[in-house]
């Protein structure tokens, strides 16, 4: 049941996570499906996701209400960090 | 963690340097090194498993496959071993590809809001605790006797089993296949009996040998029809008898997760293999 389940979660979170590469930021998901262990891939978007709370809070204090996840800059530092191309 | 050189080296052989999971085989003796699941290794299995969701023997013989793919030591084959490591090594896998995420429970007998993580480290030492022992049953009526050795069946029998079990439950509903699936079938437990031997009382004539292990599970299911049924259903039974020494003791392994105010047993979490598969 477990492996079951986490079959079904981790096939829509992996879903996910390519539609918001290939939608937002125009990168192409599958060079780094097959480079990236299960462990990376959910460090890195731990790491994304925290990155764009720090990001969002500098732009809100600096006044801004632009939508944060228009901006690639997160993504890519965190790819830049990784050594990968971006 | 990386422990030793030799398990470095190791590392570098696959595709990608990644960290390397030793994992003892129970049945063996022997430590093999288990590299970390790819993304696209767990995508194309969940895509399998979702797809197939009735279909156990495929399920069954995608994960053996990556299982064999993971393996960084030359010659392993998870065919060759039994069951109990094949959960094991899966469970070793579980923990080391996959983060834990806290799940809340609220309890039925104080209503104290608890948290706990899937954490299978402790099921894993305590299935290191189990002997794979081969055991006994006798049985005897006026005119035969028969000898059983049990042991956990091997990776190859249950999947010729899950095989054999599509084929011939291929039409029967969703509810009925539920029952089934449960670990604690009839079925599943004749996969236990190693071998068996039947001679007539009081000839001397050599008893009749049956290697199940070597057999399709076919000619087993037919054999053990022409078997008188007390053996199986009675008290002390063989349904009994394995489910004391096998599948209680691989289930004892699994602790459900308990209120920490009151110590009131979760239900609903992973209590046995069956649970977890």
């Amino acid at each position: 049941m477990i492996l079951q389940e986490l079959a079904l979660y981790v096939y829509k979170y992996l879903i996910e996570i390519e539609m918001m590469f290939l939608t937002r930021y125009k990168i192409s998901p599958f060079e780094i499906e097959r480079h990236m262990t299960m462990l990376d891939m959910q460090f890195f978007m731990q790491t994304l996701e925290k990155k764009v709370e720090e990001e969002n809070e500098a732009r809100k204090k600096a006044g801004s209400g632009q939508n944060l996840w228009k901006s690639l800059t997160a993504i890519r530092d965190i790819l830049n960090f990784m050594t990968m191309k971006d | 963690m990386i422990q030793d050189k030799s398990q470095l080296l190791n590392a570098f052989k696959a595709e990608f340097a990644s960290s390397v999971n030793n994992v003892l085989i129970n049945s063996t003796g022997e430590r093999v090194n288990f590299r970390e699941v790819s993304v696209f290794e767990q995508k194309s299995l969940s895509k399998m498993m979702i797809q197939n969701e009735n279909r156990k023997d495929i399920v069954y013989d995608a994960q053996c496959a990556l299982i064999n793919k993971l393996a960084l030591n030359e010659g392993f084959d998870v065919y060759a071993l039994t069951e109990f490591d094949r959960i094991k090594i899966l469970m070793e896998v579980y923990q080391s590809n996959f983060f834990k995420n806290k799940t809340e429970f609220k309890c039925k007998e104080c209503g104290c809001q608890n948290q706990y993580e899937l954490d299978f480290s402790k099921a894993v030492e305590n299935m290191d605790k189990i002997k794979l022992e081969e055991l006994e049953y006798e049985y005897s009526d006026k005119v035969r006797s028969f000898k059983f050795r049990f042991a956990y069946p091997l990776v190859k029998t249950v999947s010729g089993f899950y095989r054999f079990y599509a084929g011939k439950y291929r039409n029967v509903n969703q509810k009925e296949r539920q029952v089934l699936d449960n670990m604690g079938n009839i079925e599943y437990i004749n996969l236990f009996i190693k071998s068996v031997e039947v001679s007539h009382v009081g000839s001397e004539a050599e008893p009749l040998r049956a290697d199940f292990a070597s057999m399709k599970y076919a000619d087993i299911e037919e054999l053990l029809a022409m078997f008188p049924q007390d053996i199986f259903y009675n008290e002390n039974g063989i349904i009994n008898f394995v489910t004391k020494n096998y599948l209680e003791k691989l289930n004892g392994a699994f602790e459900k997760p308990t209120c920490q105010h009151c110590g009131a047993v979760y239900d609903e979490s992973v209590g046995g293999a069956g649970d977890f598969l």
